[in-house]
């Protein structure tokens, strides 16, 4: 073979893109998704401007628009999960690992094709979502979603995916990973919030991913001690995504597939 | 050249591989060979850094498989048990591996039609066939052209028409100069390929061979006689040490003397021989011998 056969990053990241749109459960995936955020923004937006006096702000509009972005963020982050955990079950991994034994870049690999995958779709559902959104405003009122928040919720799902990702390669059983992904990530939170004092629930709280994946895309809801602001709310997820897969790239590394 | 040392892994209580030493030469067919749960498929993954073994080493061309910079061109592997995405045409699974060294999609299908998948190359490896998917895994150890192929039981699930593909592709490879270890339980198969073996048992080596070596050391069994003049014959050979039996029609079972001392003792007693045949142990006899007595 000649020297020009080697292992670079660029490479296992274009391998990865292949694997990823290869599979026709990633355009299943990212369709149900799309249209899940697009169905839930005219259902939600139909029904509450169906009510005369509803109110027509930056706001509400976001928060009804977007509502259905936790449903998404759900769904991406089973995706996110399978891209690992898929590749253990069928035994595929241990092909993977034998092309590129360093292993980490694959992680690293599959975290960026998830992304340059998942924030397109994300970001086009979004934007339909708002454009429908804002088509739906009763007659005669206008309101806008800013910019930032459609941004930050076509990131969600993405940033919770990027979680799964991580999650997966350091559970590597689907069902293991997904039920852990559940607990963490969206009960735990949910049981937290009564479980501590009042003032130290709502710091605690608003930190965790799904929280601070939220304060992405929130307008100012007029109570700054329930939400994060958009800049930390990016610092947090972005501490999380990198524990994350971290964690997971640590675990790769250590065991033997 | 695979050299492993003192390569030793535990599975809880189990020394799946225990302090195993060997060295794999270019230009011929190793054949790795022991009993089932011997520990050959561990050995070979930890070659390819996908277990890590918990004491000794194992190199490729003199350096640990995971430090090279193209693994894929340095050995090819086919591993125990499917490594195949079901969703994945035969195709897009190579391009998958193929990509992460700038192998060409040329390459790909080169191999494709080299493992005999040209024609299934675009259906999904859901469907496949156990002997297909064994090909395809064929396929994806020769992607790179490694100067090492390491197949870990390549004729499980193949048909005839398979069976004999993999003999003539080791045999061909090894011919090209390649380092060849191939793995299997069974004697019957290795010793239609091997020029060498490596015997294990219980995660131990019990025999660094060649094929020809095992043939002479298994030996002669016993020597089958015929003649006219038996009884001289018996009485001169049990006096000489061998232990002899008389069969029904006449003929005698000679054992612990060789052939040639047999027709010496004959031509010294004037005994007139009508037959004298040597049989040879088995090699599969031996390979049970050599798992029984050590493992
Ligand atoms: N992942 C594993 N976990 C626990 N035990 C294992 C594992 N892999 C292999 N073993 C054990 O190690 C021993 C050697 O297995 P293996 O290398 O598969 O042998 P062979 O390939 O010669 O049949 C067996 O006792 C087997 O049960
Ligand atoms: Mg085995």
């Amino acid at each position: 073979m000649t020297a020009a056969h080697r292992v670079t990053f660029a490479r296992v990241a274009r391998a990865e893109w292949g694997k990823l749109i290869t599979l026709r459960s990633t355009w299943a995936t990212l369709a149900t998704a799309a249209l899940i955020t697009v169905g839930l923004a005219v259902a939600i937006n139909i029904n509450v401007y169906r009510t005369a006096g509803a109110e027509v702000s930056p706001r509400a509009l976001t928060a009804q628009t977007f509502l259905g972005v936790d449903v998404t963020s759900l769904i991406l982050g089973v995706f996110g999960i399978l891209m690992i955990t898929g590749e253990y079950g069928s035994g595929l991994i241990r092909a993977t690992f034998a092309a590129v034994p360093r292993r980490t870049p694959v992680l690293l690999a599959k975290a960026v094709v998830l992304v340059a995958a998942g924030f397109p779709a994300t970001l086009a559902a979004c934007a339909a979502a708002m454009l429908a959104g804002r088509a739906l405003l009763p007659a005669g009122q206008h309101a806008d979603i800013p910019t930032r928040a459609l941004l930050g919720a076509a990131a969600a799902p993405v940033v919770l995916a990027l979680i799964g990702l991580g999650i997966g390669a350091l559970v590597r059983h689907t069902a293991a990973a997904i039920t852990v992904y559940v607990l963490a990530l969206l009960v735990l939170p949910a049981i937290l919030q009564p479980a501590l004092p009042g003032h130290l629930a709502d710091d605690v709280v608003r930190y965790v991913p799904v929280a601070a994946a939220q304060a992405l895309y929130a307008v100012d809801t007029g109570n700054p001690f329930r939400m994060l602001a958009p800049g930390p709310a990016l610092l947090t997820v972005t501490v999380w995504t990198v524990l994350a897969l971290a964690a997971g790239g640590a675990m790769l590394w250590r065991r033997d597939p | 050249m695979i050299e492993v040392r003192e390569l030793t892994k535990r599975f809880g209580a189990t020394a799946a591989v225990d302090g195993l030493s060997f060295t794999v030469r270019p230009g011929r067919v190793t054949g790795f060979l022991g009993p089932n749960g011997a520990g050959k498929s561990t050995t070979m993954r930890m070659i390819v850094g996908l277990d890590r073994p918990d004491s000794g080493t194992a190199t490729v061309g003199g350096r640990p498989y995971r430090t090279g910079p193209a693994p894929l061109c340095t050995v090819g592997v086919l591993l125990e048990g499917r490594a195949v995405h079901r969703g994945r045409t035969a195709r897009q699974h190579l391009l998958g591996l193929a990509r992460t060294h700038g192998i060409s999609a040329r390459r790909v299908a080169e191999v494709l039609d080299m493992a005999g998948l040209g024609g299934a190359a675009d259906r999904r490896a859901g469907g496949f066939s156990l002997g297909m998917s064994q090909r395809l895994g064929v396929a994806s150890a020769l992607l790179g052209d490694p100067a090492v192929v390491i197949l870990d039981e390549p004729v499980n699930g193949l048909d005839p028409d398979g069976v004999l593909w993999i003999r003539t592709l080791l045999k061909d490879l090894a011919a090209q100069g390649r380092t060849v270890l191939v793995s299997s339980h069974l004697m019957s198969e290795t010793a239609v390929t091997a020029d060498h073996l490596l015997i294990i048992g219980g995660g131990r080596l019990l025999a660094d061979v060649g094929i020809d070596d095992l043939i002479t050391r298994a030996g002669t069994s016993h020597c089958l006689v015929r003649s006219p003049d038996a009884a001289v014959l018996h009485s001169a050979l049990t006096a000489a040490g061998a232990t002899v039996t008389a069969e029904d029609d006449g003929a005698l079972i000679v054992r612990g003397v060789a052939a040639e001392r047999i027709g010496t003792l004959a031509a010294s007693r004037h005994a007139t021989l009508h037959e004298l045949t040597p049989h040879r142990a088995s090699l599969e006899q031996a390979y049970m011998d050599i798992t029984r007595s050590r493992a």
